[in-house]
């Protein structure tokens, strides 16, 4: 909105980053905003959305708990080898995550929701995304605010929205254009020239004309955000010819859009900030069919991008955060599956976490209308994740102070 | 829902007090000339840029005849009665892509396009999301609303959008009641749809939802519940009644600051973000004088000095369905309706879909470099063939085949008419020859998007 940021040239911005293809092709326009500086020693953050409710208590599974069995004759997962200790093991399908745990990678925060839980998904998810359960209909994201509160960095979008058409409500912020996009090609530019030659021609085409802006206010922004715009889509061109895996990534769908999530964060100055979605989880009907696949894709994708970023030396920098709408109610249903509850277990994973337990597990016996209740108000989460990964203040955010459950190291 | 109340009154002049300045009519001559630069200013501003037939129309019916012939349009619309048509595909769906993509291509063939402007213009102003009404049908009424009435008196139609099943869901109409109010509704009447920031207090929205309370939807229309209404005395803005919400919104229509606050957003909207304040005295005035007849102030603001002034010109930054409508009426051509939407969803500007209740930001919060990409996504997609828009007729068929330099030549006096700056034009010229040897289809979807990207291209 103002225009007053648009002309700043930070002294960390240097000519380095103009050299590549993208910077010669535009060569003599004004350095941009986003410079050439470099993500180096930034922390990344991938925020993982369970779309439909996940049935947080068949990933995390108290197994020896009575109540459980007693209410899930049909749909409880027995013990298996995957023992997390304090009476809890990980569904069977999740073994691609046990090495993350053994080595203290993993976190599960237990019995996170929200006070007032409303069942349905809608109203639900509002809650998760926007941090603001006062608000009836909220319009921005708690992400989308954080991101917009952090320092400039060197990324060319502070964060991105992937595998998606629509942006979700927790990036959207009226201070900060957060693209969501299908794959990394969308945000580039389309030019009709498939031959180099011919679409460096058109390219800077496109740069000159910008020239011809009227010299006012309005003349001014739109030749920034098109010289911005142009610079970008080259740059994110290159970076993503030169990606290549340095794990092998399952083909489900969750796992290329773990893929691209690497190739969004690895991409250098692409983006530090990533929201992907893993759809399916309202598992009404069925679930031990459907439910077991998800948490394997779920599994196999995470641990894939952990081995990915560990390769490249950057698990160390990076948070991943699994969320779901809410959880399902303890008693299984007549149709072999689950319905809409209320608190769930939230994963965390990445390489300088404080992994094991977090909270106060959720009793099965003192329920609330049939439901676990929660036992961790999920800001506690989201704020800490603002205050200590993200450095971003986080009472701003979500109106109010919430303690931190300490699963993050303080920065 | 269709009465066209005060449409009676639209075909006379208006007469205006002497003591105007900034609204005194355009006079020829003395204030400048109302030659072919003026009337594509009015035709961008007034309708989305018409095709160049319409340009000489409006040279001759001068510039207070071709206000009045904009603020009417040219009947018959066979567009206008088709939002009944939709009826059949909208009932029990929640999703507002259909009523979308049809508003889309009505979008592009209307007769009436100031009643499309003003229709988008009030679905900002009365902003109402699908995401939580769920259900298009009320949608669909509420945009049938706003084509219906938004041109007349703004009384009719304000009454008859906040009493619309779409609009008392948005603000939760049904659970104001008596002794437990909600205050949703009663505080954006207010604030958004008629007296604007600081012209009322916290204890006026109080007071204001009390005079709601009642207001209720029973089977898909309005129903005053009076056992839920609160009778008891109220005081809004100065003034006391045991009113109900329809004696409530006769009172705001009456203050000033309500037609102050009108006039101010026509001026936005019509003049651009550098209007004069005087000017909105002077708007406001005339909107109280004839009832806050929206069509007619139009007419008046439309043909007036300021309105022509010079420095105006392009000094607004287009929206992006603006942009879009322009395009396609500039050559004359329709495109897919569900890409068109599609597409100006990731520009920033999805339809039935605000971000909130205020409606969408303006003017350059419009821009970013994200959203300029999608810009250019939209403009080099545009008339590709295979691409997803579908131009109908296609560029090979709307420009003449007369050799690379003549197609550039058209397009620019489709789009730009008034000139580009030299040395853009110099790029285009140089562009099509280079082209020259490529199939023309393809060509021309190059020219079209790199002259669309052209920066003045954006404004209006």
């Amino acid at each position: 909105m103002s225009s007053s940021s648009t002309r700043k040239s930070s002294p960390r911005i240097s000519r380095r980053g103009l050299l590549g293809r993208g910077g010669a092709l535009l060569a003599g326009m004004p350095l941009l905003r986003f410079g050439s500086g470099s993500l180096e020693g930034e922390r990344l953050f991938v925020l993982v959305e369970l779309v439909g409710g996940n049935d947080g208590l068949n990933m995390i599974v108290p197994f020896e708990d009575p109540a459980y069995h007693a209410a899930r004759p049909r749909l409880r997962v027995r013990g298996g080898g995957l023992a997390l200790g304090e009476g809890f093991c990980l569904h069977p399908r999740m073994e691609a995550l046990l090495p993350l745990w053994k080595e203290g990678e993993m976190a599960v925060l237990h019995g996170v929701g929200y006070p007032r839980p409303d069942r349905s998904h809608f109203r639900s998810r509002d809650v998760w995304h926007s941090g603001r359960p006062d608000l009836e209909t909220p319009s921005q994201g708690w992400l989308g605010r954080a991101a917009a509160a952090m320092p400039k960095d060197g990324s060319m979008v502070r964060a991105m929205g992937l595998g998606e058409v629509d942006l979700s409500l927790v990036l959207r912020s009226p201070r900060l254009a957060v693209p969501a996009l299908p794959d990394l090609e969308s945000y580039m530019l389309h030019t009709d020239g498939r031959a180099r030659r011919r679409r460096d021609a058109r390219l800077r085409e496109l740069a000159a004309l910008q020239e011809t802006a009227r010299d006012d206010a309005i003349g001014r922004l739109l030749a920034r955000c098109a010289r911005e715009a142009l610079e970008g889509s080259e740059r994110l061109r290159e970076a993503a010819a030169s990606w290549r895996p340095k794990a092998g990534f399952p083909t489900h769908a969750f796992g290329r859009r773990c893929a691209l999530a690497s190739r969004a964060l690895t991409s250098s100055l692409v983006t530090r900030i990533v929201h992907l979605r893993h759809h399916g989880f309202d598992t009404h009907a069925s679930q031990n069919r459907t439910h077991g696949t998800l948490l394997g894709d779920l599994a196999t994708g995470l641990s894939a991008l952990a081995a990915d970023l560990r390769a490249r030396g950057l698990w160390k920098r990076c948070l991943v955060l699994c969320f779901s709408e809410f959880g399902r109610r303890l008693a299984e249903n007549r149709s072999g599956g689950t319905d809409h509850g209320k608190a769930g277990p939230v994963l965390a994973l990445g390489g300088s976490l404080k992994g094991g337990f977090h909270g106060r597990a959720t009793s099965l016996t003192a329920l609330d209308d049939g439901d676990p209740s929660f036992t961790t108000d999920f800001r506690r989460v989201f704020a800490e994740v603002c205050e200590r990964w993200l450095s971003v203040p986080s009472r701003p955010v979500f109106r109010g102070s919430f303690p931190p459950l300490n699963f993050l190291p303080r920065s | 829902m269709k009465a066209r109340s005060g449409q009676a009154t639209l075909g006379k002049a208006p007469a205006l007090g002497g003591s105007r300045t900034w609204l005194r009519p355009f006079r020829p001559g003395r204030d400048g000339a109302f030659d072919e630069a003026a009337v594509l200013h009015l035709l961008r501003r007034a309708a989305f840029g018409n095709p160049p037939s319409e340009v000489e129309r409006m040279l001759r019916l001068g510039p207070e005849g071709a206000a009045r012939a904009l603020v009417a349009g040219s009947e018959p619309d066979r567009a206008a009665q088709s939002l009944e048509d939709m009826r059949p595909f909208v009932l029990g769906t929640e999703s507002g892509r259909d009523l979308a993509a049809f508003w889309f291509a009505r979008l592009c063939r209307t007769r009436h396009p100031l009643r499309m402007r003003m229709t988008l213009f009030w679905h900002d102003h009365f902003a109402t999301s699908i995401r939580k009404v769920r259900n298009a049908w009320w949608m669909t009424e509420q945009f049938e609303t706003f084509e219906g009435l938004g041109l007349g008196p703004f009384p009719d139609l304000c009454r008859a959008v906040v009493k619309g099943p779409a609009m008392l869901r948005w603000l939760d109409a049904p659970s104001n009641r008596k002794g437990r109010p909600n205050e949703n509704l009663g505080r954006e009447l207010l604030e958004l749809f008629t007296l604007g920031r600081g012209n009322y207090g916290e204890r006026d929205v109080k007071e204001a939802a009390r005079a709601l309370t009642g207001w209720t939807i029973i089977k898909g229309r309005f129903r005053f519940d009076r056992r839920r209404h609160d009778p008891g005395v109220k005081e809004v803005c100065g003034k006391q009644g045991k009113w109900d919400g329809d004696a409530l919104c006769t009172h705001l229509f009456s203050l000033e600051s309500c037609a102050r606050f009108l006039a101010g957003k026509l001026l936005e909207h019509f003049v651009g973000p550098r209007w004069p304040v005087e000017a909105r005295t002077e708007l406001a005035e005339v909107l109280r004088e004839r009832g806050l007849h929206i069509g007619e102030a139009l007419e008046v603001l439309l043909a007036s000095r300021l309105f022509h002034r010079p420095e105006f010109r392009g000094a607004r930054l287009r929206g992006p369905i603006e942009w879009q409508a322009w395009v396609l009426r500039s050559l004359g051509a329709r495109a897919s309706p569900a890409a068109l939407h599609r597409s100006a969803g990731r520009m920033g500007q999805r339809l039935l879909d605000p971000p909130d209740v205020a409606g969408w930001p303006e003017g350059e919060a419009w821009l970013s470099s994200a959203s300029w990409l999608q810009r250019a996504d939209f403009a080099l997609c545009l008339g590709r063939p295979g691409g997803p828009f579908h131009l109908d007729p296609p560029l090979e068929e709307l420009v003449p085949d007369r050799g690379p330099e003549a197609e550039c030549g058209f397009l620019i006096r489709a789009l730009l008419p008034e000139g580009l700056p030299r040395r853009a034009e110099e790029i285009l010229k140089a562009r099509a020859r280079a082209e020259a040897r490529l199939p023309r289809p393809v060509r021309l979807a190059g020219l079209l998007g790199a002259l669309l990207l052209v920066p003045a291209a954006h404004r209006c």
